[in-house]
């Protein structure tokens, strides 16, 4: 039975990777699950300079699903690679760093720097960020500017870029399609959905930001149904997520187009979420008589 | 030792004020919680309500015969979705639970008296300190007697308890604050020395203890919506003088005079 899967260059021991955010910087998870047996880590979107992050009021569950506006709160990439990566070198995992930056050069500089990181395996972009440049209007709303941010990153890298994209447009086939004309080796989707929640006693919102992004089981179908197009639309790997909580779901994923899957928010259900996901699929690809989990990749029957 | 495990329910007991007392076993051994500490609860399997819940504990009983791995009790207020689910799961089920987690109380030195003061369902996480510092003077402020927890189920000792209540049905009609006041300058007057307080209660008096002229030092354990509760979702940040802390892995328990509470 063969799990391993290849990221646009990227080679994972299996297709369960974890979200960015959802998991720290993954060594506050080694004493819940043991992280040689995931097929890598995405840590916590990391920036130039540490960020504080949005004030206080930063996450509200909703049915199925809880609203967040951390507000990319991290330590900054110095800190990161002096403080983390040494001790995630330790593992027989890949890492995926996760990064995102206010300006094309910001973008830049960050995927050069991870880059030069002894442990860093792959780099993940957050385009789900507002442009300062640009009036704010995020990156990955806008395949222009999407295509042209990836461009100047991949410039910067020569490790498998991955780019993340945005949920909150109307066509994820075309921010797909221009992440890749940007030169991304591989994409993940989706980041979180825009939403919001409001005290209607206080009638006060429950974020201090206002908005957030959903996330968890409640934005499953959306995030399979985008999988599906945005595989669709290009040839490039993808990493599935959004919802995922159990083998069933990943296998869902799969099944619509995702070469890998991450798991987010079931992580602070149950921090061994991941594991356990990647026992379930090994169980689904046993029963199921399947050799090569890479011949389900887009499988759906329709 | 294991933070992540499961526990047997042996006894979920409602009172008829809304609030339970939950006692449950852990399947493995865990490390002995300080007071003040949380633990993190599946409130069930369903996926709605989605989020492990935070709460206190009031005592840890070290492992017996009859409990290998010890117990813990819970005193909890019906209050929402998940705590309504939780009250009605039966003795027998098991449950998920992460902890203990967070920072509790320091403790108190050789030189200095602790009072406690409780606002709520706030006792349920000073409650305990009353086994480790019996005879502290206890402020326990409450809206109306009614809202007074049965306490058969708990285990405490050498209780020196000053209950106030808004509508004045039980004990010193006003606000619990007012009478802590009244007691701390008592105390100053008289016998004197350094005065530690611990509270747990609303933010609303928190607010109202930082704006009072207490001269003591005060330790208070704060409430936020939590997801992970281990430090890494960031989402239950407080601000303080220090910069922005996560309730769940740098608290819950503060310094009170360390946190910048906003317009
Ligand atoms: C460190 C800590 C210790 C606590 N200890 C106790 C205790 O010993 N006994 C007790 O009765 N309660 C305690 N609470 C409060 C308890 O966590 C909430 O009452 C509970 O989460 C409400 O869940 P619900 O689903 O019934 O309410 P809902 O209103 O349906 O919950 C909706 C969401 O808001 C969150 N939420 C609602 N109220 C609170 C609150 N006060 N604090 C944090 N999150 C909240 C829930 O966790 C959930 O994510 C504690 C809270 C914290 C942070
Ligand atoms: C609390 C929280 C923080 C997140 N932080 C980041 C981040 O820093 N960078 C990023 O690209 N995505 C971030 N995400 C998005 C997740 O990686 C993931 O794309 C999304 O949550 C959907 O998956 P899920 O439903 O399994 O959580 C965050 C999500 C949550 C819930
Ligand atoms: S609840 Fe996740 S950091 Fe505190």
């Amino acid at each position: 039975m063969n799990l391993s899967v290849n990221i646009g260059g990227l080679e994972l021991k299996n297709p369960v990777v974890t979200a960015s955010g959802t998991f720290g910087y993954g060594v506050e998870y080694a004493e819940f699950l043991d992280l040689n047996l995931i097929g890598a880590i995405t840590v916590k979107g990391l920036s130039l300079r540490p960020a504080k992050g949005n004030p206080p009021g930063r996450v509200w569950e909703t049915p199925c699903g809880m609203l967040n506006a951390i507000g990319l709160q991290n330590i900054g990439i110095d800190a990161f690679i002096k403080d983390k990566l040494p001790e995630l070198r330790k593992y027989d995992t890949k890492i995926i760093a996760n990064f995102f930056g206010d300006t094309i050069e910001e973008y830049v500089e960050a995927a050069a720097a991870l880059s030069a990181a002894d442990g860093v395996h792959a780099l993940e972009m957050n385009i789900s960020c507002p442009n300062k440049q640009a009036g704010w209007i995020a990156f990955g709303t806008d395949p222009a500017l999407t295509e042209k941010v990836v461009t100047a990153a991949r410039r910067a890298t020569k490790l498998p870029l991955i780019v993340k994209l945005s949920p909150n447009v109307t066509s994820i086939a075309d921010m797909a399609r221009a992440a890749v004309n940007g030169g991304a080796d591989a994409l993940s989707v989706i980041n979180t959905i825009t939403g919001m929640a409001i005290d209607i006693e206080t009638r006060r919102p429950r974020l201090s930001n206002i908005v957030g992004g959903l996330s968890g089981p409640a934005i499953r179908p959306i995030a399979v149904r985008m999988v599906f197009q945005a595989a669709k639309a290009v040839t490039v790997p993808i990493i599935g997520m959004g919802g995922i909580m159990t083998g069933g779901d990943a296998i869902e994923f799969i099944l619509a187009g995702a070469s890998a899957v991450a798991i987010g928010t079931a992580n602070f259900v149950n921090p061994a979420a991941s594991v356990e996901v990647l026992d379930s699929i090994k169980d689904y690809i046993v029963r199921n008589r399947i050799d090569d989990i890479n011949t389900l990749v887009g499988g759906i029957i329709c | 030792m294991n933070r992540l495990f499961t526990a047997e329910i042996v006894r979920n007991d409602p009172m008829d004020n809304g609030y339970f007392a939950l006692q449950v076993t852990p399947d493995v051994e865990i490390s002995e919680p300080d007071i003040g500490q949380f633990f993190m609860i599946k409130t069930g399997e369903s996926i709605d309500p989605l989020l492990l819940r935070p709460f206190s504990f009031v005592d840890f009983i070290p492992p017996n015969d009859k409990y290998p791995n010890g117990s813990l009790m819970f005193l909890i207020g019906a209050v929402g979705k998940g705590t309504n689910i939780l009250k009605h799961l039966a003795v027998g089920m098991r449950l998920s639970v992460i902890g203990p987690l967070g920072q509790g109380f320091p403790p108190v030195a050789s030189d200095e008296i602790l009072f406690i003061v409780a606002g709520g369902i706030g006792i349920a996480s000073v409650l305990g300190l009353t086994n480790v510092n019996p005879n502290t003077p206890f402020f326990y402020g409450v809206r109306t007697k009614e809202l007074i927890p049965d306490m058969v189920w708990f285990n405490y000792t050498g209780i020196n308890t000053f209950t106030t209540s808004d509508d004045g049905s039980i004990g010193f009609a006003g606000s619990v604050l007012e009478l802590l006041e009244k007691q701390v300058s008592e105390f100053k007057r008289g016998c004197g020395g350094k005065i530690k307080i611990y509270a747990c209660g609303p933010n609303g008096m928190y607010r109202a203890m930082a704006g009072m002229n207490l001269d003591a030092d005060v330790y208070v354990s704060l409430e936020t919506p939590m997801a992970c509760g281990i430090g890494t979702c960031l989402g239950c940040a407080v601000d303080t003088v220090n910069g922005l802390k996560m309730v769940c892995k740098d608290g819950p328990v503060f310094n009170l005079k360390d946190i910048i509470w906003d317009g």
